[in-house]
């Protein structure tokens, strides 16, 4: 239960991080990385690349230990 | 000419599966929760197909337009709600639950006061909900068929409630399926179709789209939708947790046999909105910008888009692939839009006849047919209200309304649920006593903010100045349940706090 809080909160305060971070630092998220892409998209493509593969492992894991 | 052909083709096989469904829906369980008897990989579809609505496909590409960048705070927040959803509620739903997220609550709180609170405020939301739908659904139909916005609204209403009226959930699984995979691929082909007019160079698209969009070069960097710090989090904070207790998604959990598939259902359900999502941001939108802004052809006499910014996704449809592809687009959004209002509409009727009706006024004494006589009356009901509302917020942006709707789910459910299952010392007056301020909090705000008393009042100037009001109405509600559970002394309170332990903490 403690490891499934710990991911949830983690996401939920990387996903905080950039919402206040456009007010609060958008010459920080403007910082180009490549191309168009700049680091508050990049922030953008982890969050939506990167939660449905931490709820496709939990799935599985899941699945693992028959539960 | 094609692109109405294409539309009714959309809108008479959804009908046809709700007549087919209406022969197999034989008893509550069939109405609400479709028998449970639905795949998991299906459900998921259809859970994407709830959330995906008119401020995805319609909304989202609107404020790229307008304000660019932003948007990516409405864009992530699904993800992570559904990432909360997966790995903290759905199993408590499935293992404790049978029709609504009420069955939670109450599993451990009195009940009649809880079932009373939460259809009221699952009805408070569903409606605002609905309205959205409605005001997307009429701009679409408004553009396509070139009639009055109020005629579209009343249409659209229409056909809501036949669909839930005659198939109840198992027609509504079955056009959420259909339609999300319909989102998923519509979407897909609309970026590529945009890139092959770039040449699938995104360097060039960015650099046109940058020129078009206006002074700041807001359509990459931050800033556009002028948020202070306070708003920006408000806004973020009310889009995870509204979302996480929308109860029409919520609901979604009890239309699958067992918690393996209530987990696999979201997991489907965030690959899918993630696909979606992704391609908005990067491609549609920025595709929008370059191909329709300042193009003659989507522009009215005073120089606005034809329809509104709403409309630039469909307008982008018919720029990259003619007029069957926009007719496609346009099938695609309104049987989008017509799916989540059923889903919603079945989640309100049930409230009304399940929970206020069946539980509260009858006390569980009301027959199957008594109760499918109230929900279809409800339906019809809830049908002219939301029309009513769809007039009113006719000018409205959808993603924006949606965030004004999502504060009621974020203030009300939401806490609700989580506290019930997460918290011991939860009592049945701390609920009931957060649950009304939040809710109440959430609505006073929203009618003195911006929307409502500048923007449908017609006064000049907001008594509540913050446009995005979820942060104030869940601190409240979360505050409150927090005070008055710890000072409560009741014999309920004891009882309240001896039966947590049937939620398997």
């Amino acid at each position: 239960m403690r490891l499934r809080w710990t991911a949830a909160l983690a996401v939920l305060a990387l996903f905080l991080l950039l919402t206040v971070g456009i007010p609060a630092w958008p010459g920080l998220l403007a910082l180009p990385v490549a191309g168009p892409l700049n680091l508050g998209m990049a922030v953008y493509t982890v969050i939506l690349v990167g939660t449905p593969v931490l709820a496709f492992v939990y799935l599985y894991l899941r699945q693992r230990d028959g539960r | 000419m094609t692109a109405i052909a294409c539309f009714v083709a959309v809108v008479l096989v959804t009908v046809g599966f709700t007549a087919v469904a209406a022969r197999r829906t034989r008893s509550a369980a069939d109405f609400y929760v479709a028998g449970s008897r639905i795949g998991g990989f299906q459900n998921g579809l259809a859970i994407a197909g709830d959330f995906m609505s008119a401020a995805t496909i319609l909304g989202m590409s609107a404020i790229i337009f307008s304000a660019g960048f932003d948007v990516v705070i409405y864009l992530a927040a699904p993800v992570v709600a559904f990432l909360i959803v997966i790995l903290l509620v759905t199993d408590k739903l499935k293992e404790l639950g049978r029709y609504t997220f009420t069955d939670i609550i109450c599993a451990r709180l009195r009940e009649r006061p809880l079932r009373i609170l939460a259809a009221v405020t699952t009805l408070a939301f569903s409606v605002m909900y609905l309205m959205v739908q409605v005001v997307g659904a009429g701009a679409l139909i408004e553009v396509l068929f070139g009639i009055r916005y109020a005629w579209a609204v009343v249409i659209v209403t229409t056909l809501m409630v036949l669909y839930v009226a005659v198939g109840g959930m198992l027609a509504t699984t079955w056009v959420q399926i259909a339609k999300a995979a319909l989102l998923v691929v519509g979407i897909v082909v609309l970026a590529l179709l945009a890139l092959a007019r770039f040449d699938f160079d995104f360097v060039r698209l960015y650099a046109e789209a940058d020129t078009l969009h206006g002074p700041g070069g807001y359509l990459t960097r931050p800033g556009g939708l002028e948020l202070t710090t306070l708003s920006a989090l408000s806004l973020g904070i009310t889009l995870c947790f509204g979302l996480g207790g929308s109860p029409h998604i919520l609901m979604r959990f009890f239309t699958v046999p067992d918690a393996a598939a209530a987990r696999l259902s979201a997991g489907v359900a965030l690959g899918a909105i993630a696909i979606v999502n992704l391609a908005i941001f990067f491609v549609v939108g920025v595709a929008a910008v370059a191909l329709v802004k300042d193009n003659p052809a989507y522009l009215d006499a005073s120089g606005q888009v034809v329809g509104g910014t709403n409309m630039v996704s469909v307008h982008l449809a018919q720029a990259v692939g003619g007029d069957v592809f926009f007719g496609v687009i346009a099938a695609v959004a309104f049987a989008t839009i017509l799916a989540v209002v059923a889903g919603l509409t079945i989640a309100s009727v049930s409230a009304i006849s399940h929970d206020l009706y069946a539980q509260a006024i009858r006390r569980g004494a009301a027959s199957e047919r008594e109760r499918l006589r109230v929900s279809r009356i409800a339906t019809v009901g809830l049908g002219v209200g939301v029309a009513f509302l769809g007039i009113l917020f006719e000018k409205q942006n959808i993603a924006y309304l949606v965030s004004l709707t999502l504060a009621i789910g974020a203030s009300t459910n939401f806490p609700l649920l989580m506290l019930s299952m997460y918290w011991r010392g939860f009592t049945t007056r701390g609920a009931i006593a957060g649950g009304i301020v939040g809710l109440g909090t959430a609505i006073v705000l929203m009618v003195l903010g911006p929307a409502v008393w500048v923007g449908v009042l017609g006064n000049a100037r907001p008594i509540f100045p913050e446009a995005y009001p979820g942060l104030y109405a869940i601190l409240a509600a979360f505050g409150t349940m927090f005070l008055v559970s710890r000072i409560d002394r009741s014999p309920q309170a004891a009882v309240d706090r001896e039966r947590f332990a049937v939620m398997g903490a």
